[in-house]
């Protein structure tokens, strides 16, 4: 609340205790001079040059001394008594020299015991004879804005210290991207000093970043700062080192943004450190992968061995008990005829009554005998022969004996050894061959290919008639076998020619589920190719086509 | 001279197995055993030599054939109320026999090559 006005408008009351005359005596004057002191916000007073008694106090002065004018009135003296011991002096100083003009920033202690800021001055009013007659003395209250430059000037200290003590580089760009603010981890950072860029075209953005760089000066001049957007920066000594920025935009008092602030923190290492860490994961991934792929491929290859084995067992011992069989059959028939010729066979018991004849062994008992373990010890010999042909491929060790061959004889003479077979599953056959086609080829070798395509035709061809056809196209001969059996299906036909692959359930069928692997082995080999075509239920045809002049020169690569 | 099994006349063992050698000695020398023999080259063929003929009584079995298998051929046989009285020997060539004839409970087996004189013996103890 301001304090009550003076009452009259009249000096008198405010004189009333000095003795001087009153100043001014005009009462217009006077009417003035308390319409100033009512409505100005500074205080003023008058005061005798002479004599120091204070002639007259304007009503402002208790708003901002907080004093009563009164206070004043009670002598020279009375005006310092409210200064700050500290100022006190200086304004005494100043006041003392009357002729000449003062101005002086003094605290005042208020009667609450604070301190206000006043910004004080003094003129020398001179009489007609140019004497200084009167001192006006004029104070203003600038606690305010004193307040406010102390915490601006604290708040600049603190942001220097800051911006100076940052490990991150701090530095401004203007308008033309002159270099305003620079820090000393800026110095560290790029190894220019503040000194070398102020007021330079900033250089740590090499030429191919330019577009990048004013890209994003742009976003922040359009008043957007950025965070952690990371890219690269060039130091003095032409590396680069990879910062992450955060900016934002400074302006005028107008709100006119005039500068750019950016803060750039050094990420090479942590960068370095990913990597390295990303490197490691997709190295430790890549590891895991691979041993999961090694063990996949040591199961398959365990599982594999183990169904061969149970395979091979199986097809070794059909053989075995047919001769086993045949032999043991013969034997068995043989003593009882030695027997049932020194005394009668006893018949066994039962109730089918079966009688075993006491006779000679019954010649066509004794031919079937004798055909199916002939027949079978070449089969058991032919299974080991695949037995070790797989051995011999795995170890690389498949030799061939080239000469001159004629293809059209060679599969005349393999048809020719099959006849008993294709009577005894029914399985009609036509053959149909050029004359000569002779080609510098290993002849055991082919034999075992048509031996190993027939049997499958036999095998897999339901009784249905069987077709070969070789011929000779251009410089290479080419064998067909067609059978029209159960066919292979289409998701099966790229394994059969694999080790171990089997277009049917080893269940159902028999084999080592090796004769088609053979058979290409074979022909690559000889340089020669083998393909299929098949409809399930419909049978298939394979396709051998090598060539006249023999396999073709390994090169080293090959060989190895 | 061995007896003759002809189509229509009862059977007392059926020989089933895809190997015709096997098949075919096996049949001669029962058949010169005294017994009237029949002989399938698969499950399906025993089936339906089986439904076809009534009173066989021993069936000579092989696990691994086409079109249908040992195993099919069993499972079928003991959905069958006809049939599933039925003995069954298996004579099988497979390296884990135990496993393989796991779903044979009551069956004998025999692992091949067998002998002669044991298959004999066995055969025998059906009759």
């Amino acid at each position: 609340m301001p304090p009550a006005p003076p009452a009259p408008p009249s000096l008198e009351a405010d004189r009333s205790r000095p003795s001087t005359p009153p100043i001014p005596t005009d009462p217009g004057d006077a009417l003035l001079f308390h319409e100033l002191g009512t409505h100005m916000r500074e205080a003023f007073w008058l005061r005798d040059a002479r004599t120091q008694a204070i002639l007259y106090v304007s009503p402002s002065f208790a708003t901002v001394f907080s004093r009563p004018c009164e206070t004043l009135y009670q002598g020279p003296e009375a005006l310092l008594a409210l200064i700050h011991p500290e100022d006190r002096e200086r304004l005494a100083t100043a006041r003392a020299r009357v002729d000449t003009a003062y101005e002086e920033e003094y605290r005042v202690v208020r009667d609450d015991g604070s301190f206000g800021w006043i910004l004080g001055r003094g003129f020398p009013v001179r009489g007609p004879e140019g004497e200084v007659r009167h001192i006006l003395e004029l104070c203003e209250d600038i606690t305010p804005w004193r307040r406010t430059e102390d915490d601006l000037r604290t708040t600049n200290d603190i942001m220097r210290a800051l911006i100076q003590a940052s490990p991150v580089a701090i530095l401004a760009l203007n308008l033309e991207h002159r270099v305003v603010l620079w820090n000393s981890a800026a110095e560290r950072m790029f190894g220019w000093s503040a000194i070398e860029v102020l007021g330079h075209v900033h250089p740590i953005v090499s030429a191919e970043e330019q577009d990048d760089f004013r890209g994003l000066f742009q976003s922040v001049l359009e008043g957007g700062g950025f965070t952690g957007v990371e890219t690269r920066r060039r130091r003095r000594d032409g590396t680069f080192i990879e910062v992450s920025i955060s900016t934002a935009p400074m302006r005028d008092p107008d709100g006119q943004v005039v500068a750019a602030m950016a803060l750039l923190e050094d990420i090479t290492e942590r960068k370095r450190s990913e990597r390295a860490l990303a490197e490691e994961l997709a190295r430790r991934a890549a590891l895991a992968a691979e041993n999961a792929r090694l063990y996949q491929q040591a199961q398959d290859a365990v599982r594999l061995r183990d169904e061969f084995l149970s395979i091979a067992s199986h097809e070794l011992r059909t053989p075995c008990t047919s001769v086993r069989l045949a032999i043991q059959s013969l034997l068995r028939l043989h003593r009882a005829s030695a027997a049932g010729s020194a005394a009668n066979a006893t018949a066994p018991a039962g109730p089918a009554s079966p009688v075993r004849t006491g006779g000679a062994i019954p010649p066509e008992f004794l031919t079937q005998a004798l055909e199916v373990a002939s027949r079978q010890t070449t089969h058991l010999s032919n299974l080991i022969d695949q037995l070790l042909d797989v051995t011999r491929i795995t170890a690389g060790r498949l030799t061939l004996h080239l000469a001159d061959v004629d293809l059209s004889k060679l599969v005349r003479e393999v048809v020719t050894d099959f006849r008993g077979e294709l009577e005894r599953s029914g399985t009609p056959l036509t053959l149909e061959v050029t004359d000569e086609i002779r080609g510098r080829w290993d002849a055991s070798r082919l034999e075992q290919v048509m031996i190993n395509l027939l049997s499958n035709a036999i095998k897999y061809g339901a009784g249905k008639p069987i077709a070969v056809r070789a011929t000779r196209e251009g410089d290479r001969a080419r064998v067909t076998v067609r059978d029209h059996g159960i066919g292979i299906p289409p998701d099966r036909q790229h394994i059969i020619f694999e080790r171990f692959g089997r277009a049917v359930s080893g269940r159902h069928y028999g084999g080592l589920g090796l004769g088609l692997y053979i058979v290409r082995c074979i022909l690559d080999e000889l340089g020669g190719t083998i393909q299929v075509e098949s409809t399930l239920g419909a049978g298939s045809t394979f396709t051998i086509e090598l060539p006249c002049a023999g396999p073709p020169p390994r090169t080293e690569d090959e060989a190895t | 001279m061995p007896a003759e099994n002809t189509g229509q006349t009862p059977q007392d063992v059926l020989v089933v197995d895809d190997d015709a050698d096997i098949r075919n000695l096996l049949s001669s020398v029962l058949t010169i055993e005294g017994y009237a023999v029949s002989s399938a080259s698969n499950g399906e063929e025993a089936l339906s030599k089986l439904r076809g003929v009534p009173g066989t009584r021993l069936i000579l079995l092989d696990l691994r054939m086409p079109v249908m298998d040992g195993w099919e051929f069993r499972a079928e046989q003991t959905r069958d109320p006809a049939l599933s009285h039925i003995p069954v020997v298996v004579l099988s060539g497979d390296g884990d026999l135990e496993r393989a004839t796991a779903s044979f409970s009551g069956a004998s087996v025999l692992k091949k090559p067998f002998d002669l004189e044991e298959l004999i013996t066995v055969v025998q103890r059906y009759f």
